[in-house]
């Protein structure tokens, strides 16, 4: 139980980039756990949750993204989706 | 990217007659050939390789939008066609709604950046309410083409 929220900056390692299939996989994920996530590239902030608010992001391969996450299992589901940039979407 | 620079203005429906996927699917990459977008003789190539990206998941993104895509060695620049159902097609999507909006896409396999770019462009016009729901009630292509016309020019707001 914590009202902090977490941040970390999560590189998109997958050659094609944050694209409808990767976004449909971070809104699944995150939509399993208590908690808020928020995705931000360049001062354009949407929430995990919504795959066209993803899209919107236009996120390309070597991009940054920073990762907020809030409510009782913001570790959990910032690890997620962790795993999930790490592995590139299980891509490449 | 604009609409301009990937949607086919001859092959944008406005009154999609299927009410299944692959239904759906098989009309628009058909608008694309008549086109003359998409070569005849990969017609049937190209629908498979859409439908088995829509076996990986759905392309139903929420809030009745879909987009439908593929890469294919057929094609040599990012092609696109817009097409709107006014009764809606199951479509499998995330959110379990039916879909009355596509924007279907065939991308040269070695331009990953192209595709992303398109799909940048598509859900940032349409996270303006207006714009998506003018684009849903369109009643002909002309309609559906000055719209994104529209957007291109930053008529709407997001």
């Amino acid at each position: 139980m914590s009202d902090a929220s977490l941040k970390r900056t999560m590189i998109v390692a997958n050659r094609a980039g944050m694209h409808a299939r990767a976004a449909a996989m971070i809104a699944v994920a995150v939509r399993r756990f208590n908690a808020r996530v928020t995705i931000t590239k360049s001062n354009n902030q949407v929430e995990a949750t919504d795959v066209l608010q993803l899209l919107s992001l236009g996120a390309a391969q070597g991009e940054e993204v920073e990762v907020e996450a809030s409510g009782d299992e913001a570790q959990q589901a910032i690890d997620a989706l962790q795993e999930m940039f790490v592995t590139k979407f299980g891509e490449d | 990217m604009k609409f301009a620079d990937f949607v086919s203005r001859g092959a944008i429906r406005a009154q999609l007659g299927a009410v299944d996927k692959e239904g759906a699917i098989r009309e628009m990459v058909q608008s694309l050939v008549e086109a003359k977008n998409v070569d005849a003789k990969e017609f049937d190539s190209i629908v498979k390789a859409i439908l088995k990206r829509e076996e990986l998941g759905s392309t139903g993104i929420g809030r009745g939008v879909a987009v439908p895509h593929t890469k294919h060695p057929s094609v040599d620049r990012l092609v696109g066609t817009v097409a709107v159902s006014s009764v809606g097609v199951d479509f499998a999507s995330l959110d379990g709604e039916t879909v009355n909006l596509f924007f279907l896409l065939i991308s040269p396999p070695d331009r990953p950046g192209d595709h992303l770019r398109a799909l940048e462009n598509i859900s940032r016009q349409l996270r303006d309410d207006t714009f998506c729901r003018f684009l849903k009630q369109a009643k002909t292509a002309e309609e559906i083409q000055q719209l994104l016309d529209e957007a291109d020019n930053n008529q709407f707001s997001s």
